[in-house]
């Protein structure tokens, strides 16, 4: 990937140079006239990667040090440095075999060096003289322990109403600056109501809050913010740019991650919940192995196991031929979300390399690779034990009873063999494709009855029965011979509980213990009360098909031509090999085939393509695949059973060993088709019995099922024997009240390991393994769990000794309350972002907010009640004059509002928002065209929010994205805020904005204010959020009357009104706060 | 380092208003780093891959070894249906003073062959649609990072304020991984390409006043007066100031795209020369993108992206025509049909206009195709080795960079990556590829991520 490493070093190089500060003019001249012509003439030979002669130009150590000539410079001696006389041509002429260097740039560097050949201090000279990574963390501000400081001394105490207040007062007092006044309480009430809740305050909240004069009226307001359900919808959305929340993986196809909405249904409930920030880390990065998850009693949920839904939010390439890469995008793409959210470090830049800049090695990566890559991509159920498992025991008792009956009735049971059968099953689905097996009767036991039924007793018999007999024992013995003789290396056998406990299990559906041979599911509806008698195995719906059920083998490298499973199932179950943990897989280079028959078959997967990759089994019942069908069932029934795994290079798989028939050949010959037909008989009740008795044979077994299967045994549910009966519609009953299990994309527990690293980023060239820890600089320990690390992972993010967590968290609240981070660069807190302004303030926020249970609606309250959020947004003129980036803070800053909140103002004021919390997204309206022409919803969004909005990758919502909603790719704590005439068109002219003025006008004129100065100033308040001045008032009345009709007509006319109140959305001061 | 615009851009306040319109009229004219050769790029995507072993790269020994395996080893291949070596259908003859051999799929392109530069060595590193058409578009095989286009407005800005400086026309089909393919990434949104639809009633989204101009005019009017008021009221940011200027450039802009699809002007032998008149629709309709593409650039436009039209024949594909995995002779002649006379007829136009020195033709698919079969008459996808060709100023014509190995499986000689184009195009923009960054979550980032050479050879002297 990065075969041109020259070039790539110089532009890691080239990095530090904007940023370095330069200091003083020498520096500044280095910077600017030497350093690049190192970087670009001299670093490839002499640097990092290669080092001609010994010699290094990259820190001012190397260069004094020298290569074998000596030392490369004599500071303040250009003449008798080597280095000058090496690019004067005077000795080596370097650049070796090119052409000189322009005179100028050795100018430039004769001068650097007469003037002391100084270095600025960066993180290049760090790395040129080695340091430990602990070492260089603790020199870094941001990695070191977070210390509450103590607070500052100001003169002017009084406007100090909190310690935040404090902070930025020493600060302005030290520049010489004022404070602003405070804003007025209409700009106040917009200001924070919509930075808790991004919508616009009702007429009536202005109205309450300006008349309040007690002295906490603030505080009640923002009480009221916090405790409204919109918090929590607003500040999700904030949470949904972190972690790039999507409801599909993008690329070709643009597959939907099914259920990813209540993820962020999770996100509303856990924000208005106030649940500590800490434990929220916790359950993003290991929700699923809490040993106390945070359960939700009224929804019976366990909400920790949602946390882990962004873990799915990837891209997956489509059917990728290289699945190792695809492995590797995704989880360079979750590496860079967890660090960038979480930590404010760019971890992921250090796939290639160390990182050039931050105490982050390559091995870090890889460590958090193998942390990440140890879990699978699946489904996982959020329902609570209690809720899942409902009628759980009843139902258990009930079967065995249901059995009882069943053999009592089965005891006595005379089939009648002449029966015409049905015919032969057509052969199983696709795409493992077995060759249908010859050496298999297509009517079973019952193969030999239809032989032999019409031979004349006696001789003719006797000698048909012995040419039969000989014929099935040939073609048993074939079937064994090729099994033995075919090179099946038999790896997993289900049925054994030692193998089965190997695998990973996830879902109610699934044993403790592998079933026994005689198992069967009591049928839900239509008139058959069982579907037949299973053999040994593992079944996901002994009780109910509604219960959910992965079943995956240890990872294991592919080395075999073909992989054979046996195993059935129905309602689009599937198995697959899932290769390289590629989720989306689903036939072609892809193994997988659904399961579309409830009878044990051998299915073969074809795996040649992908010999050497990395794999695993798994069988999902339908709603716990990773990918649904359009199809798929809507009862929440499907079902799997698996026996046995077999690895071999032929491209067929084992043949069935089993045979029902060789029962009938026990004891003496019959001799007539009377005796042949007693022997069927005997034999069946032979088999009812020892079903009864739990101690079916594998024959046996077959030889039952297929005598059920086939309709030759009572298995009518309307003709059932009472006490059937009863057991059965009480069995039923209880079994449509079981709920389907709620999922939603998660991480599944899969075989651990260390993944090797990859040689300057390139997959193909793996190198030594890397135990999975955190972060050498955080003090990172291996992990020897023999689980993923994710719980480990967890609690160093989740620690309050980390020195990132709190400082980045309470960064980015202040980030969206002030319209800037402390540290501006909100999801960089390495050496390439951005220094705190205010580092003090940054440390005294983030250990109260540890202080205080990680809870970040205190903290929002403690910043809203300051007075700096209370200010005006008036510049004093020193304040514009000295600081005109308003770093200080001297003033509020103005932002224009967040896309959502635009779209959401349009409907909170034309009054069409529907409040209602939670649910699938809503479609969105595209006027143009999209990828594969997805649904198309309603123009209003279902007059939903916006955060409720379908998030395809592929087609983005138009009107979102033209006021920079982001796209989910990766890690977004800042957006952008575009000023665009797109966005003017937009609010002229997009019908959801001229719908929804229209709603706004059929309102007003049908709330039949009392005259059009009423209704203007009524409009201002709604829209604006504050009275409307009396310019404004008569400038509106003279704009609505222009065309000079009655008061009366104008009052009734909705068209008018429409075209005010499309004017009032197009004024700016509805787009920004202020 | 931060752009100037993008100090602006996120500067809350303190720069006097003066200041910021002196500094954003300064900043409408980004300058190029060095004279530019060229001033527009017309990208002629053919979505899908076009078979080079079928158009522009002839391999005699596709029909000598017909049927036979691949004598080197085959890479995995996306539908794992590898069959023999597979004669290309068509014949090849040379073409133009330079003698260039052209398939008979493409008969007007053959006959501009002196005109065109063509690349033999083209190389991708995605063997899927959606990551083979970011990649060639952003360089990065993912969502998220800027196209070309909007790089190149970021660098050098629009020479036409009332018109988006990067089109789409988007009468073809979406390709695979969506329109997100034309987004500006993490730069900033302006740059972003804008979808214009050249059938549609509104051919840019929300382009059309939905009431009279009058009244739209009167409103206008009264929000600028309320903006106003409310400005001297607050003293605002500059950021307001911008806000409302960009109202008067939407009023003109709601001018400048009808007038710019306003076709009446065009004279009838315009239009043949396009294949407008073709009794095939889709020749015709990706005619008319052809020729806006003209007037695109005549109007200043920067980067003009063109879309194939879905083939009739085939309804269910969704945005990748050219992918022709069987039924190869059926399918790229329906394709060459749609596009080699409206895109021949461009290169004419643009030649008779004056405008073919200042503007860059880019003809390339997301990948090429293999050379032995798929199934029994298709081929898979090829990212090893293919063709694209380039036309227009600053490049030569009639002129024959890299080779594929004899069975155009590999390109063996002088092989060409996404980042060589783009570096190339950026600097025949007289831009430095290496110049043009963009900071982003503590990356300087480029079109050419760490790789890319500027093809010196492909250049004219």
């Amino acid at each position: 990937m990065f075969a041109r490493a020259p070039l790539f070093l110089l532009l890691l190089l080239v990095l530090p140079i904007r940023f370095a500060a330069a200091q003083t003019p020498e520096l500044e001249h280095f910077e600017k006239s030497v350093r690049p012509v190192f970087v670009r003439s001299c670093q490839g030979c002499h640097g990092a990667k290669l080092e001609h002669a010994g010699l290094r130009l990259d820190s001012r150590a190397a260069l004094l040090k020298g290569g074998v000539s000596g030392p490369a410079v004599t500071p303040g001696d250009p003449q008798n440095s080597l280095l000058v006389q090496a690019i004067r041509h005077q000795r080596s002429k370097m650049p070796l075999g090119g052409a000189p260097l322009p005179a100028e740039q050795i100018q430039a560097i004769e001068q650097w060096v007469k003037s002391g050949a100084p270095w600025p201090q960066d993180a290049n000279a760090a790395a040129a003289t080695p340091k430990s990574i602990r070492e260089r963390a603790r020199e870094y501000w941001a990695l070191q322990p977070v210390v509450k400081p103590s607070l500052p001394p100001v003169v002017r105490r009084d406007w100090a109403r909190t310690p935040v207040d404090t902070f930025i007062l020493a600060a302005l007092e030290k520049a010489k600056l004022t404070p602003a006044v405070p804003a007025d309480r209409a700009t106040l009430l917009r200001r924070v109501t919509f930075d808790l809740t991004g919508l616009p305050p009702k007429p009536e909240e202005l109205l309450a809050f300006e008349q309040d004069a007690s002295p906490n009226a603030f505080g009640k307001v923002v009480d009221r913010l916090l405790r409204s359900p919109r918090y929590g919808e607003h500040w999700a959305r904030h949470w949904m740019d972190l972690v790039r929340y999507a409801e599909s993986h993008g690329s070709q196809g643009d597959f939907d991650l099914p259920y990813a909405w209540r993820y962020r249904d999770y996100l509303i409930r856990a924000l208005n919940r106030d649940v500590p920030y800490d434990q929220l880390i916790r359950e993003h990065l290991a929700g699923d192995l809490l040993a106390t998850p945070r359960r939700n009693e009224e929804e019976h949920l366990n909400e920790s196991v949602l946390g882990t839904a962004h873990l799915r939010m990837v891209e997956y390439g489509y059917v990728p031929v290289d699945a190792l890469d695809d492995q590797f995008k995704v989880v360079d793409n979750q590496i860079d979300v967890i660090s960038k959210a979480f930590q404010g470090l760019t971890v992921s830049c250090a796939r290639c390399h160390d990182h050039k800049f931050d105490p982050i090695t390559q091995k870090d990566f890889y460590a958090l690779y193998g942390v990440l890559a140890s879990s699978r991509h699946g489904q996982v159920v959020i329902d609570t034990p209690e809720h899942l498992n409902r009628h759980r025991d009843e139902l258990t008792g009930l079967r065995t009873s249901v059995r009882g009956e069943l053999a009592r009735l089965w005891r006595t049971a005379k089939p009648d063999l002449s029966a015409e059968l049905p015919p032969p099953a057509p052969p199983p689905a696709a795409p493992g494709k077995p060759p249908a097996d010859p050496l298999k009767p297509d009517y079973g036991p019952l193969q030999l009855w239809r032989e032999l039924k019409k031979t004349a007793a006696g001789e003719p018999f006797r000698a048909a029965w012995q040419q039969a007999v000989e014929k099935l024992q040939t073609d048993l013995a074939a079937r064994r011979e090729f099994n033995t003789k075919g090179g099946f290396r038999r790896i997993w056998n289900l049925t054994q509980p030692a193998h089965y406990a190997a695998w990973f299990r996830s879902g109610n559906g699934l044993p403790a213990q592998p079933a026994a041979a005689g198992e069967f599911a009591i049928v839900a509806e239509g008139d058959r009360v069982v579907n037949g008698i299973y053999p040994a195995g593992v079944y996901s719906h002994l009780l109910s098909a509604k219960h959910s059920g992965v079943l995956q083998s240890p990872r294991f490298r592919i080395d075999s031509d073909s992989i054979s499973i046996r195993a059935l199932g129905g309602n689009l179950a599937w198995a697959r090999v899932v290769v390289e943990n590629y989720a989306l897989g689903n036939g072609g280079i892809f193994p997988a085939v659904t399961l579309g028959d409830d009878t044990m078959r051998w299915l073969r997967f074809d795996t040649k393509y992908r010999r050497g990759a990395h794999a695993y089994i798994e069988f999902a019942v339908y709603e716990d695949r990773a990918r649904l069908a359009g199809n798929g069932p809507t009862d929440g029934r499907s079902h799997f059973g698996a026996a046995e795994v077999v690895f071999h290079d032929g491209a067929a798989p084992p043949k069935e060993e089993t045979s029902a028939v060789s029962l009938l050949l026990e004891g003496p010959a019959p001799e007539s088709a009377a005796q042949l037909s007693e022997r069927y008989l005997a034999v069946l009740r032979r088999c009812v019995e020892a079903w009864d008795a739990g101690r079916l044979s594998a024959e046996e077994t077959a030889f039952l099922d297929f005598f059920v299967r086939n309709g030759l045994l009572p298995n009518s549910v309307k003709q059932a024997p009472a006490a059937l009966s009863t057991l059965l519609s009480r069995y039923r009953k209880l079994e449509s009240e079981v709920p389907t299990p709620r999922r939603v994309p998660g991480a599944l527990a899969g075989t651990a390991f260390d993944q090797p690293l990859f040689v300057r980023g390139n997959h193909m060239q793996p190198g030594p393994p890397v135990p999975r820890r955190y972060l050498e600089a955080l003090g990172g320990p291996e992990c020897d769990s023999p689980r993923s690390g994710r719980k480990e992972l967890a609690e160093a993010i989740a620690s309050p000794a980390n020195p990132l967590t709190a400082r980045v968290m309470v960064n980015r609240i202040w980030h969206h309350l002030f319209g800037r981070g402390i540290v501006r660069t909100v999801d960089n807190f390495g050496r390439n972002g951005e220094k705190p302004s205010h580092p003090e303030l940054l440390d005294y926020l983030a250990a109260r907010f540890v202080e205080e249970g990680w809870s970040v609606k205190a903290m929002i309250r403690l910043l809203v009640s300051s007075s700096v959020y209370q200010l005006s947004s008036q510049a004093s003129p020193a304040a514009a004059r000295t600081d005109s980036g308003n770093v200080l803070l001297q003033h509020a800053r103005w932002r224009r509002l967040p896309a959502e909140s635009i779209r959401d103002s349009l409907l909170a004021v034309s009054g069409d928002l529907d409040p209602a919390l939670y649910g699938p997204g809503i479609d969105v309206y595209y006027t143009g065209k999209t990828e594969g022409g997805g649904k198309v919803g309603p123009l209003d969004g279902a007059r939903r929010r916006s955060v409720y909005q379908r998030i395809k990758r592929n087609a983005q919502n138009p009107f979102l994205e033209v006021f920079d909603a982001p796209k989910p790719t990766s890690t977004r704590g800042q957006r952008d805020s575009t000023n665009v005439p797109a966005q003017s068109l937009t609010m002229l002219n997009d019908p959801y904005v001229i719908e929804q003025a229209s709603r706004w006008a059929g309102r007003i004129v049908a709330d039949g204010g009392t005259s059009a100065r009423d209704r203007v100033e009524r409009m201002f308040r709604r829209a604006l959020g504050r009275p409307a001045t009396a310019a404004e008032v008569s400038a509106s009345l003279a704009y609505l009357t222009a065309s000079g009709r009655s008061e009366g007509e104008l009052l009734a006319d909705g068209g008018v009104w429409q075209d005010f109140a499309h004017s009032l959305f197009n004024l700016k001061e509805f787009l920004y706060l202020r | 380092m931060l752009s100037r615009r993008e100090l602006l851009r996120r500067a809350s306040t303190g720069f006097g208003l003066t200041a910021f319109s002196a500094l954003a009229a300064e900043e409408a004219a980004p300058r190029p780093h060095f004279p530019p050769k060229i001033k527009s790029v017309i990208f002629c995507f053919m979505s899908g891959g076009v078979s080079h072993v079928d158009s522009f790269d002839p391999k005699p020994r596709l029909a000598r070894d017909a049927g036979k395996p691949m004598p080197m080893p085959v890479k995995p291949t996306m539908f794992n249906d590898v069959k023999g070596i597979m004669p290309s259908p068509w014949s090849f003859q040379n073409h133009g003073q330079c003698g260039m051999p052209v398939s008979e799929l493409f008969p007007h392109m053959a006959a501009r062959a002196d005109d065109l530069c063509l690349i033999r060595s083209m190389t991708s590193t995605a063997n899927e649609h959606a990551q083979g058409n970011f990649f060639l578009h952003t360089g990065q095989p993912f969502l998220g990072f800027p196209n070309a286009g909007a790089w190149i407005n970021y660098g050098l800005g629009s020479e036409n304020r009332n018109l988006p400086g990067f089109v789409v026309l988007a009468s073809g089909g979406v390709p695979l991984g969506g329109i997100g393919m034309y987004g500006s990434g993490f730069l900033p949104a302006e740059h972003q390409a804008s979808l214009l639809y050249p059938e549609a009633a509104e051919p840019l989204n929300n382009i059309k006043p939905k009431e009279a101009d009058r009244e739209q005019q009167r409103r206008l009017a009264f929000i600028r007066s309320m903006d106003q008021q409310f400005t001297a009221r607050t003293a605002a940011d500059a950021q307001v100031e911008t806000a409302i200027r960009n109202y008067e450039t939407a009023y003109r802009m709601q001018t400048a795209v009808p007038e710019l699809m306003e076709l009446g002007g065009e004279s009838e032998a315009t239009r043949k020369l396009y294949g407008m008149d073709s009794p095939n629709a889709n020749t015709a309709a990706y005619g008319k993108q052809c020729l806006l593409a003209r007037r695109l650039v005549e109007r200043g436009v920067r980067f003009v992206e063109l879309t194939c039209l879905m083939r009739p024949a085939d309804p269910g594909q969704s945005g990748n025509p050219w992918d022709q995995h069987s039924v190869l002779k059926e399918g790229h002649t329906e394709m060459a049909l749609q596009v080699d006379q409206p895109i021949a007829g461009l290169i004419t136009d643009l030649k008779a206009r004056g405008l073919f020195e200042q503007t860059l033709i880019i003809w390339a698919g997301e990948f090429g195709r293999t050379p032995f079969a798929q199934g029994s008459n298709g081929r898979d996808h090829n990212p090893f080795g293919f063709s694209i060709w380039l036309a227009g100023g600053g490049v030569k014509g009639g002129y024959i960079h890299g080779q594929t190995d004899e069975f155009g499986y590999y390109a063996v000689e002088n092989a060409m990556t996404v980042y060589d184009l783009w570096a190339t195009v950026l600097h025949l923009l007289g831009m430095d590829h290496e110049r043009l960054t963009y900071r982003f979550s503590g990356r300087d980032y480029r079109l050419s991520d760490v790789h890319g050479r500027v093809i010196r050879d492909l250049l004219r002297a």
